[in-house]
């Protein structure tokens, strides 16, 4: 009777040592959880600590599992990380954003008959704010919306003033597109390619051709379309194809004589690779403006652009942007260049600026650079240097970098920048551009300038 | 007599939907495509009742399709991933994780392939697309050919955190739908790569390559040295009950540990 009492006993410590060390292990985990609150918010699960203490034998797999778990549901179920999508079909979603404040100074000399040799000298304090995000789908669907500060097509800055008042300070559509992306794409059971891209809507451009001629802040507005090889010919060498369509100006039709007009940009990318982070790149694109009521009329029409200057329609542009990259010197390096022509600059140089007929070779661009750099995130560094050169009639303002020359025409000169990142996310940086005019003899508008200065100081942060 | 003849006719009922019980299992190609099919036969052997409705089109099909309640068990070759589990939340559907195997994915090359070893760092360079050519890897000249699984696959998003610190494949890598596409392309190909699990390391012409060192085996995938072992996972809607219960029992006794010893895969403890 003692002997069972006592086996009793035995199995109930038994149980009861059990029972406490199941519990011990839990609080174990979720404590040490806690006390990592940043890498578990990062991680969503706890992931290295739960796989650390399974590993030392503290806890079992399934239970580092359960644990692992709780503590994912418990995380969505927070505030912050309780996102309801829109439906199950979205897969993930990534939510981006940056600011950047900016000191801005400008030095302009007037050439025009009225302010002749004016010197204006302008200080200006900006900023931006971009806010994004991109949702992707099933079956190779995604989506992106992406909104920021601004109502001018090639700029994201606004200005601080005002006594602290907020006009200015709304917040805009920068981005609004449904994309189609897939690999290997088939019809009819026949893979004709190695990759296929449609966009549709308020979308990044896809070309390649250097911000010098596509503003970076211009998001055209249509569709695109991607279609790439890879490995053609020999090993290492890739084709891409590219096309856009874009809407730039819609008229009401039934005001008498109103046309919409269209961008259609054209381009086929040959990439050739030989080692890691080394390719060459030759693009050869062509631009075409449509007829269209309104285009080219920013001063005074429908284009709201940076700088509201007089501007240059109707283009038929080939161009063929250049890029070599390698590594060296346990450097990044990198050369690039564009050549450009537009076929009907010295037509619409007249027709738009009133240039005289004896003037002539007003039709061609180009700019060549080099960029060098260190690193990633962190003590990361960039320096670069670039010569720009755009005749009267040689491009469309519309397109071409806001920064540079005041966005005019007739312009050519230097641009220098240096960039340097003091965390993983906080960067700084400087950029100098510095422009003169090709023929001082033409005026491409009422604010035609003899110099240019444009000095930026920026501070940004990605989050 | 009249309540007699009504429980006559209950109990007749509940009898005839026991015996008819299906288990939908989805998800896994890694785990769906020898293991279940293997453990459902045997399962269904005891249990003359039950019937099975098994797809394996890659774990993030198992993950949605306990999500969307079309599925008792979601077969997983990875974790639930938070923005799953938040899903899953917001329609009242608690994810609960059931460790049923491990695996260990296999680095295999052709059998031609010169290469007796690889290190992690050239695993990792070869399938970011950092070196093209067997020769940067100490391998003959020869431009390398990568096979991945598709992104459907919980193992093509286990290999990049486990291998690849998370960064894309090489732009040329080739996805393919299972494991045993995988090994046969690499069968044919004298420049191929790939990863495949435990299960398919015997296909003809391929050999699998220690990774510093440590081939995938059932004692390195059990002591955790093996460098790209996981565990697999039966995904359920709250704690498994009734016949999903009895069929993850079922695999986790004896009589399942022996079936997936058979098929390749490490038996969870």
């Amino acid at each position: 009777m003692v002997g069972i009492l006592q086996d009793d006993e035995e199995q109930t410590n038994s149980l009861r040592r059990n029972k406490m060390n199941k519990m011990m292990k839990w609080s174990l985990a979720v404590a040490c959880a806690v006390i990592s609150t940043g890498s578990v918010m990062a991680q969503g699960d706890g992931g290295p600590l739960i796989d650390a203490l399974v590993k030392k034998g503290v806890l079992s797999s399934q239970e580092g599992e359960e644990i692992r778990a709780d503590m994912t549901a418990d995380l969505a179920a927070t505030p912050g990380g309780m996102i309801t999508w829109g439906s199950s079909a979205v897969r993930g979603v990534k939510i981006y954003g940056d600011a950047r404040m900016r000191y801005q100074w400008e030095n302009k000399q007037d050439q025009t008959a009225s302010n002749p040799n004016q010197n204006a000298d302008r200080n200006r304090y900006r900023y931006r704010i971009r806010l994004g995000a991109d949702y992707q789908f099933a079956e190779n669907w995604n989506a992106g919306v992406r909104l920021e500060t601004s109502t001018a097509n090639d700029s994201t800055n606004n200005n601080f003033g005002g006594y602290f008042d907020k006009t200015g300070d709304e917040i805009y559509v920068g981005l609004v597109y449904l994309q189609y992306a897939t690999s290997n794409p088939a019809l009819f059971g026949f893979e004709f390619a190695d990759s296929f891209k449609l966009t549709m809507g308020k979308q990044k451009t896809p070309f390649l051709l250097s911000n010098a001629f596509w503003d970076s802040d211009i998001n055209p507005e249509g569709f695109s379309e991607e279609i790439g090889w890879t490995n053609v010919f020999t090993d290492g060498f890739d084709v891409t194809l590219r096309g856009g369509q874009y809407v730039v100006s819609e008229e009401n039709n039934s005001t008498l004589n109103t046309q919409d007009g269209f961008l259609f940009v054209a381009q086929a990318e040959a990439r050739y690779s030989w080692a890691s982070k080394t390719y060459a790149k030759v693009a050869p694109m062509f631009i075409s403006e449509s007829a269209g009521t309104f285009l080219g009329q920013e001063n005074g029409g429908t284009v709201a652009g940076e700088n509201g200057i007089a501007q240059l329609g109707h283009v038929q542009v080939i161009a063929v942007p250049v890029e070599v990259a390698f590594n060296a010197w346990s450097l990044k390096h990198k050369f690039f260049g564009t050549y450009g022509i537009n076929l009907e600059g010295d037509q619409l140089a007249r027709r738009d600026y009133g240039i005289p007929s004896d003037e002539n070779d007003l039709s061609t661009f180009f700019n060549v650079g080099y960029q060098m750099g260190k690193g990633k995130g962190k003590g990361a560094w960039q320096i670069g240097a670039e010569y720009r050169y755009i005749e009267a009639g040689a491009y469309t303002t519309n397109l071409s970098d806001s920064d540079f020359a005041k966005n005019e025409n007739n312009q050519q000169g230097v641009v220098l920048s240096a960039g340097y990142s003091f965390t993983d996310n906080i960067s700084g940086g400087v950029t100098w551009f510095h422009s003169s005019d090709i023929d001082k003899g033409i005026d491409v508008g009422t604010s035609d300038a003899n110099t240019a200065d444009i000095l930026q100081v920026d501070l940004s942060w990605r989050f | 007599m009249k309540k007699t003849i009504l429980c006559l006719f209950a109990v007749a009922l509940t009898l005839g939907s026991a015996q008819a019980e299906k288990l939908v299992i989805k998800g896994s190609d890694t785990l769906g495509a020898k293991m279940v099919p293997q453990l459902a036969e045997a399962f269904k052997a005891k249990n003359p009742g039950t019937t099975f409705e098994i797809a394996a089109e890659g774990s993030t099909t198992g993950i949605a399709a306990i999500t969307d309640g079309t599925a008792d068990i979601g077969m997983s070759s990875r974790r639930a991933r938070g923005s799953e589990v938040a899903i899953a939340a917001t329609k009242g559907v608690k994810m609960v994780p059931t460790i049923v195997s491990f695996d260990g994915m296999g680095i295999i090359v052709n059998t031609g392939n010169s290469l007796t070893g690889i290190s992690k760092a050239d695993v990792n360079k070869i399938f970011t697309g950092d070196v093209t050519d067997w020769s940067q890897v100490g391998g003959k000249p020869g431009k390398i050919s990568v096979y991945t699984r598709n992104t459907a696959s919980g193992t093509y998003q286990d290999f990049k955190d486990l291998a690849m610190n998370k960064r894309d494949y090489a732009k040329a890598a080739q996805k393919m739908a299972g494991n045993e596409q995988i090994a046969a392309e690499v069968g044919k190909n004298p420049n191929g790569i790939g990863y495949v699990g435990m299960a398919y390391l015997k296909a003809p012409g391929i050999k699998t390559l220690p990774v510093d060192g440590s081939l995938p085996t059932k004692a390195s995938v059990q002591a955790k040295k093996y460098p790209y072992a996981r565990p697999n996972f039966f995904y359920t809607n709250g704690a498994p009950t009734g016949k999903t219960k009895e069929f993850i029992d079922f695999l986790l006794g004896p009589s399942g540990h022996i079936i997936v010893d058979q098929v390749g895969f490490v038996p969870a403890k």
